[in-house]
């Protein structure tokens, strides 16, 4: 038998790994001595990069490189589009514990899941039973293993040299359809896990870099797009063995010493660098902020799952203290409690999702690894929706992701709001966007079935204003650095009935302030032969039933009016192809067609929040919007200058520039003006309508407080909110302190 | 490097400053630890009053030294919010829309909510000049929300090097519901305090 590598870490502690064994072993002798001296793997020093910084910058560069070369060849072997080309992938590569240390460009949150999903095969024992030998292909996809839901796939490997398991190399990627009832990668709709679709925890899929063929035929057997599936499959294994590949050849390059302290010591300078960004360029303090989803499940699941026979309104309450040494604490005591619909979210995936706010603020210099979540201590409550898939095994595995994007998109306003008072305003771009995602699925006249989740809107949303200019327009992506919408063709032939009409940017549609979000992008879709069924579902994010977010814009800038998803029944637009007519390009246009008697519609259907379902026929006419962020400022602040060149391209209308932004308009032939001493004059007066039609804040609270006494609260999902959340100290000790009220007076059914 | 000046900041603060420009400074490595100093002396020749300031909270609010141990929320038009510990918004002006005409005036109400009965939106006018400082999306009932208290001490003693002379562990807390409570002994208030 080969003798084993020994790995001596500054002395410190030496490790003998022989087929796989010890890992177990391993993990608690990093994890101890990261405890004991604050340090990853009790890395006091960084001897390679102070040594040589020169040759430590260029192996960290060809681990990067290594990743995003990975990546980009093995997505071609993807047939989806959401792998392919909006770039809804991620590879990474561990240390032997796990430790997150480089990543290609992709999905960003997965980076925490990776160490999440290794350390759970550590800690139960897969090194005994199945074994962790060179060659072998885990996948999972069950958060209760580690990771973030059943439609983000996950692959890794062992990269072993020399009878030692020196790293990982781990991929996701998110895939368009999971199996369950409500077809699409995230069914909504969900009472419990038996809804999740195809849902595996961690298994052994392969040997020897083959895979088993009975894991082809469980994605044949218990999906509805298997080709798709199985590619997406080989193309997170083939990512991974080329990575393994890599990291071997740069092991004979730069020595197995090398290589592992190295990767460690990338972990530490992570960890160093976002606790001294906290010290140097934040203001301590606490920092609060609150967001809210509804939920509508009444009248759907009543007969059968009565459990689930109901309405929610989420509540999600963050509190975080920077802290003067350098530590990030967040506290989401307060929010709602988890329940059987789909939101059932998790306490790994939310810790480990904070790499994502914290990757617009802070790592300036190290790039993503694991090491950034190391300055964070996250505190939720036992029975809260962030414990739902820790704390029962039967909760939905659907969609842990709800309740986290709540947090992730938003937190960030505690980072913006400290920057901001720091001085630091060329830092203050709020990454709150959300976006819609529809999907859906059917039978094609010849039998064939299909199903499909759009993911552009996730890959190219607008941003909201910064402190100091308007958002970039459709130029943003919350979970990835990659922008892309992917192009539409490549769209159409994963959704075979469904056409796009256009992609619009809508005007108006924006976070109003002196500086505005970008404006919302809405796509808009016609059912052509849809064949024996089509359905269309699908998540609405911002929603506009309780606009975000729930903090407004920063500075007095408006929250986002938040996004409907529509669906036109009954069409004639056959008829106007077939006449070669103009159609409608976006639902604003299928409405005005209507209007007009251009098109005729059946029905037109608003969907305020999510959307459960809707069958579509030939004609039919379906629309889902992309998101954009919050406003920053005083809209009467708003420079004439920019009001003159958002009226010029279209992205405002006259009637919104009078009415919300105080601007005295002229129409002459051509372009319209803004009179610039006349919108002076205009704003003063609508400052001093403000302060005649607005009471102050003790005689509003007066008369709320007398409301809420008289049982005026009547909304049965806001009450059943306050009656949940009260069971909380953070919460409760918000409501009653704030309005002086027992807690009967939101308990008793008054 | 890119030199980190006062008039520049001064147009980043105004919000003229070139993007060109802007993006420098988002690229700079390290960033000029000195910037909280120039901010603050920025600010303090833009603002009308005297007091000097401790931290800007949003684009026209400020915490300042009003006196010995005496720190308060104060606009740039010169109308003061009073303790800093306490939620500026309780001494502000609220406008709220519930009803759909209302939320109309901002945006097509046939197509986006708040849905009344499930939200709100809440604006915060300065009484002084008007100024819309702040804006809410909440349900009917939440409480307002105190969205930064800052730790000033520990901001100026350990990031700056300058303790405040005022230092004292009971700056940071939040004093907002000794306000509401003292609202609630207003015989004007209705019963069940």
């Amino acid at each position: 038998m080969q003798e084993p590598h020994r790995f001596d870490f500054h002395g410190g502690f030496e490790m003998a790994l022989i087929n796989g064994k010890g890992l177990k072993e391993y993990l608690q002798e990093i994890d101890r001595l990261t405890e004991e001296t604050g340090c990853y793997a009790g890395l006091t020093t960084l001897r390679l990069w102070q040594e040589d910084p020169l040759k430590f910058n260029r192996f960290a560069a060809k681990l990067y490189h290594a990743c995003t070369s990975a990546l980009q060849t093995a997505k071609i072997i993807a047939a989806s589009p959401a792998a392919r080309e909006m770039g809804e992938m991620l590879i990474c590569i561990a240390t032997t514990d796990g430790k997150p240390v480089a990543t290609s460009l992709g999905l960003v949150p997965h980076v925490g899941l990776q160490e999440s999903q290794i350390r759970w095969v550590i800690e139960n024992n897969y090194e005994e039973n199945p074994g962790i030998r060179d060659g072998d292909i885990f996948c999972n996809n069950d958060p209760r293993c580690g990771c973030a839901h059943p439609a983000d796939c996950n692959t890794f490997i062992p990269i072993v040299y020399q009878g030692e398991v020196i790293a990982w190399a781990a991929s996701i990627n998110h895939i368009l359809d999971v199996g369950a009832p409500i077809a699409g990668g995230v069914p909504l709709y969900a009472p419990d896990t038996t809804f999740d679709g195809f849902l595996y925890p961690t298994l052994k899929a392969g040997e020897n870099f083959e895979y088993f063929q009975w894991f082809d035929l469980m994605w044949k057997r218990r999906t509805r797009v298997p080709s798709f599936n199985i590619l997406d499959e080989r193309a997170r294994g083939a990512s991974c063995i080329l990575l393994r590949n890599r990291l071997l050849e740069m092991v004979e390059e730069f020595g197995i010493d090398y290589v592992k302290e190295g990767m460690s010591e990338l972990v530490e300078l992570a960890r160093r660098e976002v606790r001294d960004r906290i010290k140097t360029m934040f203001v301590p303090g606490r920092y609060r902020i609150v967001n809210f989803k509804p939920i509508f499940y009444k009248g759907i699941w009543d007969k059968m799952f009565p459990q689930s026979a109901k309405n929610w309104l989420l509540h999600i309450m963050m509190t975080v203290f920077l802290k003067p040494e350098g530590r990030i604490e967040m506290d989401f005591d307060g929010s709602s409690s988890w329940d059987w619909n789909h939101a059932v979210g998790s306490e790994h995936l939310l810790k480990a999702v904070q790499i994502l706010s914290l990757a617009f603020y802070f790592p300036f210099s190290t790039g993503l690894n694991g090491g950034l979540l190391m300055n964070i201590d996250l505190h939720t409550s036992p029975g809260s929706i962030f414990r739902g898939i820790e704390e029962h095994p039967l909760t939905s595995a659907t969609l842990p992701w709800m309740p986290a994007l709540l947090v992730m998109g938003y937190i960030c306003r505690a980072y913006v709001q400290s920057l901001f008072s720091a001085g630091y305003l060329e830092e203050c771009v709020l990454s709150e966007t959300m976006a819609g995602i529809p999907q859906g699925g059917g039978i094609l006249p010849d039998g064939t079935h299909w199903a499909w989740s759009d993911f552009e809107h996730m890959g190219c949303s607008g941003v909201s204003a910064c402190a100091y200019r308007d958002g970039f327009t459709q130029a943003y992506q919350l979970i990835s650095p990659v922008t892309d919408f992917g192009t539409v063709e490549d769209w159409e032939y994963v959704m075979p009935p469904a056409f796009y009409l256009g992609r619009a940017l809508l005007p108006d549609e924006f976070g109003h302030g002196k500086f505005r979000s970008s404006n919302m992008c809405q796509a808009t879709w016609v059912v052509l032969d849809p064949g024996r069924i089509m359905a269309v579902s699908g998540l609405n994010n911002p929603n506009t039933l309780l606009p975000l977010p729930s903090n407004g814009g920063m500075s007095g800038g408006y929250p986002f009016s938040g996004n409907y998803i529509a669906v036109a029944t009954e069409t004639n637009v056959r008829e106007l192809i077939e006449k070669q007519l103009p159609l409608p390009r976006h639902f604003g246009e299928v409405i005005q067609f209507a209007r007009e008697g251009k098109l005729r519609v059946g029905e037109i259907r608003i969907i305020k929040t999510d959307l459960d379902n809707a069958n579509l026929s030939d004609g039919d006419i379906f629309a889902f919007a992309g998101g954009t962020g919050s406003g920053w400022g005083d809209p009467l602040e708003r420079f004439v200058a920019l009001l003159e060149k958002d009226l010029r391209q279209g992205y405002m209308t006259p009637q919104v520039a009078e009415q919300i932004y105080g601007a005295v308009v002229k129409r002459p032939e051509g372009a319209p003006q803004v009179d610039e001493e006349a919108t002076a004059e205009r704003r003063q007066e609508l400052r001093e309508e403000r302060k005649a039609k607005a009471i102050p804040v003790e005689e509003w609270w007066k008369q709320e407080r007398e409301q809420l006494l008289n049982g005026e609260l009547q909304q049965e999902e806001i009450r059943a909110m306050y009656q949940d959340c009260l069971k909380y100290p953070a919460f409760r000790q918000e409501l009653l302190g704030f309005w002086q009220l027992p807690e009967q007076v939101w308990s008793d059914g008054r | 490097m890119t030199e980190v000046n006062k008039e520049t900041l001064k147009r980043l603060v105004q919000g003229t400053l070139e993007w060109e420009e802007a993006k420098k400074l988002v690229r700079l490595k390290p960033k000029d630890e000195d910037r909280f100093i120039k901010y603050k002396e920025v600010l303090q020749e833009l603002v009308p009053w005297k007091e000097e300031i401790l931290l800007r909270v949003s684009d026209h609010l400020y915490i300042v030294r009003k006196g010995p141990r005496e720190r308060i929320v104060k606009c740039e038009c010169g109308h003061e919010y009073g303790d800093y510990r306490i939620n500026w918004k309780l001494k502000a002006l609220i406008h709220v829309r519930r009803t759909k005409e209302q939320v109309a005036e901002l945006w097509d109400t046939e197509l986006k909510g708040p849905e009344p009965g499930w939200g709100e939106l809440r604006e915060y006018f300065c009484p002084g000049c008007g100024t819309q400082h702040a804006v809410e999306s909440v349900p009917p009932g939440y409480p307002i929300m105190f969205e930064m208290l800052p730790d000033l001490d520990s901001f100026y003693r350990e990031r700056l090097g300058q303790p405040l002379s005022d230092e004292s562990p009971e700056w940071f807390q939040d004093k907002t519901h000794e306000l509401t409570a003292q609202w609630v002994r207003d015989p004007k208030t209705g019963s069940g305090g």
